[in-house]
């Protein structure tokens, strides 16, 4: 009886907690989108949060905030440059619902430049993709306008001579890209999400892209994916 | 004499490592020493058959074997282009390995900084004609049928010196590193994973040779 009483409560809370997050999602998302994101979720049978609208896992629904620390982490890394630091799959391999929106802050905060910086913040929140906040984060950056120099984003560099341009593009997209891969990653992990939709839908868009490398990633989720 | 005596000291290449010129700033030594600190790690249990020819096992000794039996000395260089962050100028001396102020200026994932340092140490091997680019066929198009253009000049690479016609050039052998690097570290964060594959799929454009890119496909694309 006992039991069954939190586990009510657990499930009242999550719902709650849900409904919150993705009210503020869904104020940018389509109204066809959204509808299919009413469709309950599935989640695993031993999650902590039984609710039919969630679908956070276990991990990340039972860790608590540690804000500070992982931010701390985070700007380490940063500082040392050093992409294979080990705190990346540990400390930092998954974030809650907070943490996320204290990167998403983060994300924002970084020049447009830092294009290591801003991707590093998009591969940490779009390795775990749970709400509908997080896909719509993954989209406002799949859809940030192109950075076209290293110094200067809103600034072309004229550069003829440049052997190692094939690099260069990747890592003006690299933000863009690492979105990209995220929703590729969500769509061939969750097939039959019902936020599937609304992950495609970022996926063609990008498609369209001018940036013949951007178009390229998304082409090829899309065609792995449909 | 200290910056002279300075090396890229990593203790498990059996070679000795390449020394430093004195005017390379400190940021400059110390990002190219984490680096090759970071794929000097490098460990796996698997490689493929191309790596195996050009690298031996993926395998950080491996690398920094590689690395430090072409590259002697490092110094710093505009490398004649704005964007360049490393290059090898023959004339100059094929050993040595110039580095630009955008090594830590231009934010770049890691990986990228070890393709493009791996595509130059394979420009120093004189006896292969230091791997010189073969020139981009005409028309050159992505799969999609558009043409590749540079993303700085909009400039169609057909008729380009930009593209290898064997996997074991420059493109060529520095995707093949990270392409195995993707599929087979052991050790490496997520994160290098990830962006070494995408680098790696990107720049198999460049190999327009189609015996040698149908040899690359066949080494690490098709299962
Ligand atoms: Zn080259």
């Amino acid at each position: 009886m006992k039991k069954a009483l939190i586990l009510l409560l657990l499930v009242v809370c999550g719902f709650y907690i849900f409904s919150r997050s993705s009210q503020t999602a869904k104020a940018v998302l389509s109204e066809a989108t959204t509808a299919a994101l009413e469709e309950p979720v599935r989640v695993p049978s031993n999650s902590v949060l039984e609710s039919k609208n969630s679908f956070l896992p276990p991990q990340e629904a039972a860790a608590n905030s540690n804000v500070e620390l992982k931010l701390g982490i985070f700007e380490d890394i940063v500082l040392s440059k050093n992409d294979n630091d080990p705190r990346l799959d540990s400390n930092l391999k998954y974030l809650n619902t907070e943490e996320k929106q204290a990167f998403m802050k983060k994300y924002f905060e970084q020049k447009k430049e830092s294009l290591n910086e801003r991707g590093l913040i998009v591969f940490l929140i779009g390795r775990n993709i749970s709400s509908l906040n997080d896909l719509s984060f993954i989209k406002n950056v799949a859809q940030e306008p192109e950075c076209k120099s290293f110094e200067h984003c809103e600034k072309t560099h004229n550069d003829p001579k440049d052997e190692h341009a094939g690099v260069d593009g990747i890592t003006l997209a690299y933000p863009q890209i690492v979105a990209l891969k995220a929703i590729g990653n969500y769509l061939k992990s969750n097939p039959s999400a019902q936020s599937r939709a609304f992950a495609l839908e970022i996926a063609a868009t990008a498609s369209n892209s001018k940036n013949s490398k951007i178009k390229s990633i998304a082409e090829d989720i899309l065609s792995n994916s449909l | 004499m200290i910056g002279l005596l300075t090396v890229l000291s990593i203790a498990i290449s059996a070679v000795a490592a390449p020394v430093f010129d004195n005017n390379v700033p400190a940021e400059i030594r110390q990002q190219i020493v984490t680096d090759m600190n970071a794929v000097g790690s490098i460990s796996s249990a698997q490689a493929s058959g191309l790596h195996q020819h050009i690298f031996g096992p993926v395998l950080g000794k491996a690398y920094l074997n590689f690395f430090d039996t072409r590259i002697k000395k490092i110094g710093m260089s505009s490398c004649g282009s704005a964007n360049a962050v490393a290059c090898v100028i023959p004339f100059l001396g094929s050993n040595k390995m110039w580095l630009t102020q955008n090594y830590i200026k231009f934010s770049h994932p890691q990986i990228a900084r070890s393709m493009v340092v791996f595509h130059e140490a394979r420009h120093s091997e004189v006896k292969n004609g230091n791997w010189g680019h073969a020139t981009c066929p005409t028309p050159f198009n992505d799969p999609n049928g558009n043409p590749i253009k540079s993303i700085w000049t909009g400039a169609e690479l057909a008729g380009q010196p930009a593209c290898d016609i064997t996997p074991f050039g420059s493109y060529g052998s520095s995707l093949i590193m990270l392409k195995n690097i993707s599929k087979f570290c052991t050790n490496c964060s997520e994160k290098v994973r990830m962006d070494a594959g995408i680098y790696a799929d990107d720049q198999l454009k460049r190999v327009t040779n189609q015996q040698a890119y149908s040899a690359i496909r066949q080494d690490l694309y098709i299962r």
